[in-house]
This record gives structure tokens, C-alpha cells and sequence, in this order.
């Protein structure tokens, strides 16, 4: 199936869950449905930003229409991590990496319901992830919304858990325990999973910082999961956090221990990524990468840095054809979030700055850039557009 | 080559729980496979592959765990190890001693009687496998005699899993990785890896004879003056024959049953330091002791304060016509040990019932103020179904040394006791939860308790703490619950440089496991 430009969301959103039930899929076209964009119109502005601090807060931002931040709730969430908003940005969900919950010795996830008009959240339940699973890193959705995926980083494994219809989350269905170390014994001495991102909603990547790995394993619809392979990648690079291409042509981590990006693209006729992922080295001896964010168009990525933002530029096929820094040191970047319209970008830093920065995407630069709103040690955000437009 | 029994065998049901029928707690909780090891090999091999396939393991010897320790583990993979069930000694019954963790206490005690007419001081559950009960510093009625089993361990062999994800089998002992042996000698091998063998250098002479005692109090005459007196006797007795080395081959029980069960009682095993019971004066100078309690010498006909569990302790149990009396010569049963030791008691495969236990040391005896919180509470309906055991402990068990060389650190105590609570319907969960909760809250709750700490048997002039052979995870809600099974020592950060050591990606773990 040709995905139409001129396709709708609300169309788009609709037949989101009749398609996995298409054959013949290519993997490009499946990843294209996968994030919800594929070769299609640009998102409506955010109209809300969701944004997790270490002080043991998710803060809710109306975004006005001249782009102000105007913060309307704080909630209470221990240690949130990640967040995630569903493919139908009804619900948030958030990661808490403590290392122990209801006495046991695990992590949390929660499900907040989303005002649709206030933006406010709304508490539907927190759930405990698998025995052992301590200080979870990150989560995801999958493109139906019907499972979660998180990387938990302190019990080293991924866990699984199911969505219900009201947004709740369910008891895990699937804990898969990693093992192993990296190339640096002393930075890597045990596994240390870091990010998940679906691809579809029957494959999920994810990447481990502590074994030098990207790793693919399958979700069935019994909730279980399974290894397909594990990909070495730079060693003592610690990938990280992780990143789709909008048009589905690739994916990209980044080393959270070497500034280096992988490219891992998909060929015509070729099942699956290419194995030899292609390697960038960011020119910086600043350590590693902590956060990316991917332009709407699929032809910048935005890396984010203890030097500042970085833009790389993506050719046509998802490979990588260079970099830039284009924001100077403004203090280690904690979060980044591109906006669905493809106008700016939002970043936090430890020091608690949360700052916009206008993208002109055709030239591939930052214009300017302005103060939000301050958040202590910002975790990690997310922007809710407005799908109904 | 392990035998996997999966979702679809028709032996899964049964194969993936253990005899606490509460777990696994719901369905998704249980584990997706059970794997049946025959050999150490077989073992280390599911190891790897469920390490491989990114599963958790658990280990299982006879499933006689109390908490959810083994069968909740979500999809996980339980290792099965209870066909590793080999005893043996050198030729001619010589030792070196070996036992396999699947071997069941009853088939230990009989086959070290053959091969060599020694005793390894063990429980007295029959179907009890030694992985457990070994790795957790099992104990029974020969501890204030012989100690307790880890005190005679010599060696262990088992497997554990290195920083790049391989199993490594292990032979351990003071002089082989001495800190991993030490964790072993009562730390649980649950916390560490999968144990495949205990070797044993020596191992006590077996008694010869044994002679059993039993009397028991009825509740319908019972009042607070007289079961406090009961008590106080019964502890006084422990506490002040602990180092009496004359009295150490007596081992009391009492059970502390509910009221509606009709009476509660007092069994005493005994034999004489050469094994025989030629002088029975330290039995019947303790059995003296209770006369002015007015005991029943002879319970009638189908009492037992072990009755199986689930049964309604109340139901056709009636006191003896007339009031209690005192026959005069204390009724006993004198028994070859050997016989008295292979009396089964436990579940085989199946069966089983939902249950609840406590534990506590003691290192005194019961205080007025202790044994009138239990007097309440047994005599409310709260506590219905509940038996509070009361082991005597102590004698050889208590020696100092140990506490350095092995991960028991209670050497002081003199009363171990086990609160347990067992029905089969789980619409009762919520009563009988409460009732053993409130009960065990009551009872450490009186001044002798470590004010800090109360509700707790926290480790204090009176108290030694818990035993993690008889887990709890109530005792998680408490910030400082490591110490009431570690003690307050130098034990639970030798466990966290072991754990980080021998398994540094926490393989082996549950709810109350040693957390690096």
C-alpha cells in the first residue's frame, strides 16, 4: 500500500490497526506506519509539553500559539525517567527508575490520561515491572498502542508489558535478562540496556550500553518476547538512546560513551537492516551522545551533547553525509524533543534551562533559540500535537 | 539432557508449582517451562540455555520453598533439580559424605545410617530436599546435640554465572573461594547460583535409640495464669540448660495451636550423648517441670498436634472426660532412630495447601508479658487454623565460632519459633493472612521488643531475628528487615561482596535475595 501525501491523520490514525493485518509489506513501508508519519504532512504545532524532572515531577506546558511555555500542572511521579505519549496521544506514560516498589525489589512504569482539551494528567495506575527490574531507563509504545517496552538498565533486561483500552497498564508479560559486559570492563562491567523503539508492532530494537549492542527481538501477540539477533556495534561506544527515521530507512543510536552515531539503514530486497551499520564520529571530545531527536522531514538528526546540540544531516537512503554543531556548550543537554511541525526544537539541561530552538529545515540550521521555563535536571519530554486536525 | 515440561504437557500444572498452593500468586506470574535436570551436567547445560535465551532461572529442589521465591517467575524457566538426588560415602561407608541437592532428608538419614551409622542434623520433614535445607542452614532435633547442618559442611559444588554470561561450576570450601563457601554455610544457594553437590568430611554418629514424649494442655480449662505458666516453664527450661551439655540430646516442640483446636501440646525427643536412652532422667526431669500445669499424659486416641494441614483443628476434638490429670510415670515411646527419623511427614509431588509462615529467635525465655499477647491471640477467632511452633535450640548450635564461618549468625538463641497458618480455599487468604500478621505483630510488640523495631523480633537482648530458611516478605516493609536475618554485623555485607562477586548480573534472585 502507497502511502497518499495528502492522507489525513485522522485517516492515517484510524487505519493504523488494520495494518497488520496487510501482507507484502516492505520493511520501509512498514516502518513508515510504524511511527504514525511515512510520506505525510507535517504535524499541527504542539499544543502541550510534557516535561519529567529528577525533583521527582512530571511538569504539563500549555504551548501558547506564540510558542510560550506556560506551565499548568505539576504532578508527583518518583524518578521519572521517559516519557512516551500513545500513538494516539491519549495517555503519557512514564518510566520510574527507583529500585524498589510495594517492597519488592523492582521498577515502575505509570499511565496518566491526557485532557484533550487542558492538557491536564490524570493518574490511571502504576505498575510494577518484572522482579529485579531496577531503575528502568526508557520506554515505548508500540505503533497499536497495546504494548510497552522498557529498557531497564539498573536489572539489566527488557520487560513487557500490555495496554489496556482504558490506558491502564497491565502486569508484565515478558521479562528477557541480559548478560554480558563491553569493551571498557571498568565503564561496562555488566549489561545495561538503554533504549527500545518498535518497528511495528512485532519487532522491537534495542540498544545496550553496557554490552556494546543493538538488539532485535520479536513480539508476539501472546505478549512474549524473543532475541532474533544481537549487532555489535563500536566497542566501548555504550550505545544509547535510539531513533527512527520518519520514512522508515533507517534507524540510528547513538554511543552515550563515544560521540559516534550508527546508521542502521534498509536496502531494497534486503530483509531486515544492514548488518554493517554505518559508523559517524562526531568531532568532539566531549564524551558520549545523550539524547537525538529526528526533523519531521527524515533529513536532519539533532544530537545533543555535553558540547550542545549537533545537527547531522540524512541523505535520501538514512545514510548520514555530516555533521555540524550548531548550539555552543549551554551545559549538558539531559533531553531533546523535535516538534511535529518541524519548526523547532526543545531542549533541556542539567542545569534546569528548558529552551526552544527555531529549525529552518530546508537550510538545516538553528535560527534562534529562547528561554521556556526552567525545570530541575529536565529527564526527558515529549510534545503532544493535536491529531484531530 | 534436562526434561522440559512446558505450557503444553500435561504435567505442567502440577510441575510448576510447589507445595504453597498461594503461588504462583496468578496465572502470568508462572514460570513457562520447568526443566527436570538428571545430572550436574544437565544442569549447567538448561543453565546456559535459559541464560542464552534471556530467561530468569530459579532452582527448585523438592518445592517446599514458603514463599514465591521459585514459582513466581514470569515465563522464566525453573530448574528442576530434585533427580541430583545421589547419597554417598567413601568405600565402606567412609567418609568424605556427599549429598546431591534433590536428595530427600528421609532417604539422607537412612542411607548415611546404612553406609556409615552417621546423622546429618537435618529436619524432620522427610520430603524436604537438601538444596534448600542445607543451603539455609537447615536444622532439627539433633541441633542441640550435633548443631545444625552447615556447621558440619566441608565443601560445596555449584554453578555460577561469570560477568560475560557463562555458567563456571565451582567446587568451593575454606581454602577455594573461601567467602562463596561461607555465604553457602546458611546464606542460600538461591541467592548464588545452582548447587550440584555438599560434601560432608564428618558427620556426627548416628543415635541408636530415641525415645518421644508427648503431653498436652486443654484449652477449655485453660486461663491466662496457667498457659503463661506454661511458657515461662517451657523457656525457662531452654534457657537455662542452654550450656547444661548433659541436656543437649533433649529436643522439645511445643505447638501453640488456636483454642478451637481443643488442646496444645508439649513432644519431647531424647537421647543420651552415647546414643542410647539407658538414663532418661533429663526427659523426665523436664517433663517434670510441667506437672504443675496439669498436662494430659496420654492425648486421646487420633490427637495430633501435627494434624495435616488444612484441617479444621477444631473439628471432632474433644477434651477427656474429667479434668486433667497427671498419670504419674510420663508415657513414652522408645524407637530405633533410624525408625523415628524415616517417619515421612510432607508432600511428595502434588498436593500441598495455601500457608503462611514467621519465624523468630529467642535468645530468653517468654516473659509474662510475651506468652499473655500469644494467650490473646490464640483465644481469639483471628488466629483460627494458626500453630505457633516452638522448637527448643541451641546447646552445641550455639557456639561462637560459627557465627564467623558461616552465614548463621544466630548462636545465642534458645527457642526457635515457627508461625504457621494452612487452608485450602483461597477465599479465606485475606483471614488467615491477617490472623498469623496480627498474632506475630502482637507477640513482638511487648516491652522486650527492640522498641525501634516493634512488631519485629529485631535482634536485641531478647531477640535474635528471623530465619530466612522460613521466609517472610512481610518483613520487606521494614527499612532495616536485613538485619533481623543477617544481624547487624559484618554477615550481610560479606553476602553483597559475594553477590557482586560470583554473580554480578543477579541471575539468582527473588523478593528477599542478597542484593549486591
Amino acid at each position: 500500500m502507497a502511502f497518499s501525501i495528502s492522507w489525513t491523520r485522522r485517516r492515517f490514525v484510524q487505519t493504523l490497526s488494520s495494518l497488520s493485518a496487510l501482507g507484502g509489506l516492505s520493511p520501509v513501508e512498514v516502518w513508515a506506519s510504524a511511527t504514525g508519519y511515512g510520506d505525510r504532512e507535517f504535524l499541527p504545532p504542539p499544543r502541550f509539553g510534557f516535561v519529567s524532572s529528577s525533583e521527582d515531577t512530571v511538569h504539563v506546558f500549555a504551548i501558547r500559539r506564540n510558542g510560550s511555555w506556560v506551565r499548568i500542572q505539576t504532578v508527583s511521579s518518583l524518578s521519572p525517567a521517559s516519557l512516551a505519549l500513545s500513538p494516539d496521544q491519549r495517555f503519557l506514560y512514564v518510566a520510574n527508575a527507583v529500585e524498589s516498589f510495594e517492597h519488592r525489589p523492582t521498577g515502575s512504569v505509570e499511565a496518566y490520561a491526557v485532557d484533550a482539551k487542558t492538557g491536564h494528567l490524570s493518574l490511571l495506575n502504576r505498575q510494577g515491572l518484572a522482579l529485579s527490574a531496577t531503575v528502568p531507563r526508557h520506554l515505548a509504545i508500540s505503533p497499536n498502542g497495546r504494548q510497552l517496552a522498557v529498557a531497564v538498565a539498573g536489572g539489566a533486561a527488557y520487560n513487557l508489558l500490555p495496554l489496556k483500552e482504558d490506558g491502564s497498564i497491565g502486569r508484565v508479560t515478558a521479562s528477557l535478562k541480559q548478560v554480558g559486559r563491553g569493551f571498557d570492563h571498568a565503564a561496562q562491567p555488566t549489561a545495561s540496556p538503554h533504549s527500545v523503539l518498535f518497528q511495528g508492532d512485532a519487532t522491537l530494537l534495542a540498544t545496550d550500553m553496557g554490552c556494546d549492542r543493538v538488539s532485535s527481538f520479536s513480539v508476539a501477540q501472546d505478549g512474549s518476547l524473543a532475541l532474533e539477533k544481537h549487532q555489535s556495534t563500536s566497542p566501548g561506544s555504550g550505545p544509547g538512546v535510539i531513533i527512527g527515521h520518519p520514512g522508515g530507512k533507517a534507524f540510528f543510536c547513538a554511543g552515550s560513551l563515544d560521540p559516534i552515531i550508527s546508521s542502521f539503514q534498509y536496502r531494497k530486497g534486503q530483509n531486515g537492516p544492514s548488518p554493517a551499520p554505518q559508523q559517524f564520529r562526531l568531532p568532539t571530545t566531549a564524551g558520549g551522545i545523550s539524547s537525538l531527536a529526528m526533523h519531521r522531514s527524515g533529513q536532519l538528526l539533532f544530537a545533543g551533547s555535553a558540547e550542545g546540540i549537533w545537527i547531522v544531516r540524512i541523505g535520501d537512503s538514512g545514510s548520514i553525509e555530516g555533521a555540524s554543531r550548531q548550539v555552543e556548550r549551554m551545559d549538558d543537554i539531559t533531553a531533546l524533543a523535535a516538534s511535529g511541525d518541524g519548526t523547532h526544537l526543545v531542549a533541556g539541561t542539567l542545569n534546569g534551562s528548558l529552551a526552544r530552538f527555531d529549525i529552518d529545515g530546508a537550510r538545516g540550521r538553528i535560527l534562534s533559540s529562547r528561554e521556556l521555563a526552567s525545570v530541575v535536571h529536565p529527564t526527558a519530554i515529549a510534545l503532544k500535537h493535536d491529531l484531530s486536525c | 539432557m534436562p526434561t522440559i515440561v512446558n505450557r503444553q504437557d500435561p504435567r505442567f500444572e502440577i510441575a510448576h508449582r510447589g507445595h504453597n498452593l498461594r503461588f504462583p500468586s496468578a496465572e502470568a506470574d508462572g514460570a513457562g517451562r520447568v526443566e527436570y535436570c538428571e545430572t550436574a551436567e544437565d544442569a549447567a547445560e538448561a543453565l546456559q540455555k535459559v541464560l542464552d535465551a534471556g530467561l530468569r532461572p530459579t532452582v527448585r529442589s523438592s518445592g517446599h520453598c514458603y514463599e514465591d521465591f521459585v514459582v513466581n517467575n514470569p515465563n522464566g524457566a525453573i530448574l528442576d533439580v530434585s533427580m541430583l538426588n545421589q547419597v554417598s560415602s567413601g568405600p565402606g561407608g567412609a567418609p568424605p559424605y556427599q549429598v546431591q541437592p534433590g536428595a530427600m532428608l528421609g532417604n539422607i538419614y537412612q542411607e548415611f545410617y546404612k553406609r556409615a551409622n552417621v546423622v546429618l542434623p537435618g529436619g524432620t520433614c522427610f520430603t524436604v530436599c537438601a538444596g534448600g535445607h542445607i543451603s539455609g542452614g537447615g536444622y532439627g532435633i539433633l541441633a542441640r546435640l550435633n548443631g545444625i547442618t552447615v556447621d558440619w559442611l566441608s565443601s560445596v559444588d555449584i554453578l555460577t554465572v561469570d560477568a560475560n554470561g557463562r555458567v563456571v561450576p565451582r567446587h568451593v570450601d575454606k581454602k577455594h573461594d573461601p567467602e562463596l563457601f561461607r555465604a553457602l554455610r546458611g546464606g542460600q544457594g538461591s541467592n548464588f547460583g545452582l548447587i550440584t553437590n555438599f560434601t560432608f568430611d564428618e558427620l556426627p554418629p548416628a543415635p541408636s535409640e530415641l525415645m518421644q514424649a508427648g503431653i498436652s494442655f486443654d484449652w477449655s480449662s485453660m486461663t491466662p495464669d496457667k498457659f503463661v505458666n506454661i511458657l515461662m516453664t517451657y523457656g525457662n527450661y531452654w534457657e537455662k540448660h542452654d550450656q547444661n551439655k548433659e541436656t543437649w540430646g533433649l529436643f522439645g516442640y511445643m505447638g501453640l495451636n488456636n483454642k478451637s483446636s481443643g488442646r496444645f501440646g508439649i513432644s519431647a525427643t531424647f537421647t543420651n550423648p552415647d546414643g542410647t536412652v539407658k538414663d532418661l532422667s533429663v526427659i523426665n526431669d523436664f517433663l517434670d517441670c510441667f506437672q504443675k500445669c496439669k498436662p494430659i499424659a496420654e492425648a486421646p486416641p487420633g490427637y495430633s498436634s501435627h494434624a495435616a494441614p488444612g484441617r479444621d483443628r477444631g473439628a471432632g476434638m474433644r477434651p477427656p472426660p474429667g479434668d486433667s490429670v497427671c498419670y504419674g510415670g510420663h508415657v513414652m515411646t522408645k524407637n530405633a532412630w533410624i525408625t523415628a527419623a524415616s517417619d515421612g511427614s510432607g508432600n511428595g509431588i502434588g498436593g500441598g495447601s495455601r500457608a503462611k509462615y514467621k519465624s523468630a529467635y529467642m535468645k530468653k525465655a517468654f516473659t509474662e508479658a510475651e506468652a499473655l499477647a500469644l494467650y490473646k491471640m490464640l483465644t481469639d477467632d483471628r488466629s483460627r487454623g494458626l500453630i505457633v511452633a516452638v522448637d527448643s535450640y541451641g546447646g552445641a548450635t550455639n557456639n561462637p565460632e560459627r557465627a564467623s564461618d558461616t552465614s548463621i549468625p544466630q548462636r545465642s538463641s534458645v527457642m526457635k519459633l515457627q508461625y504457621q497458618s494452612y487452608w485450602q480455599d483461597a477465599s479465606e487468604d485475606e483471614f488467615r493472612l491477617k490472623g498469623i500478621r496480627d498474632t506475630f505483630t502482637a507477640a513482638y510488640s511487648t516491652p522486650v521488643a527492640d522498641q525501634a523495631h516493634l512488631g519485629t523480633p529485631y535482634p536485641n537482648d531478647h531477640y535474635e531475628g528471623c530465619y530466612m530458611n522460613y521466609p517472610d516478605v512481610d518483613m520487606t516493609k521494614y527499612d532495616d528487615w536485613r538485619d533481623l536475618y543477617y544481624g547487624t554485623g559484618e554477615l550481610y555485607p560479606l553476602l553483597q561482596r559475594v553477590k557482586k562477586t560470583y554473580d554480578p548480573h543477579n541471575i539468582f534472585h527473588h523478593t528477599m535475595s542478597v542484593r549486591a
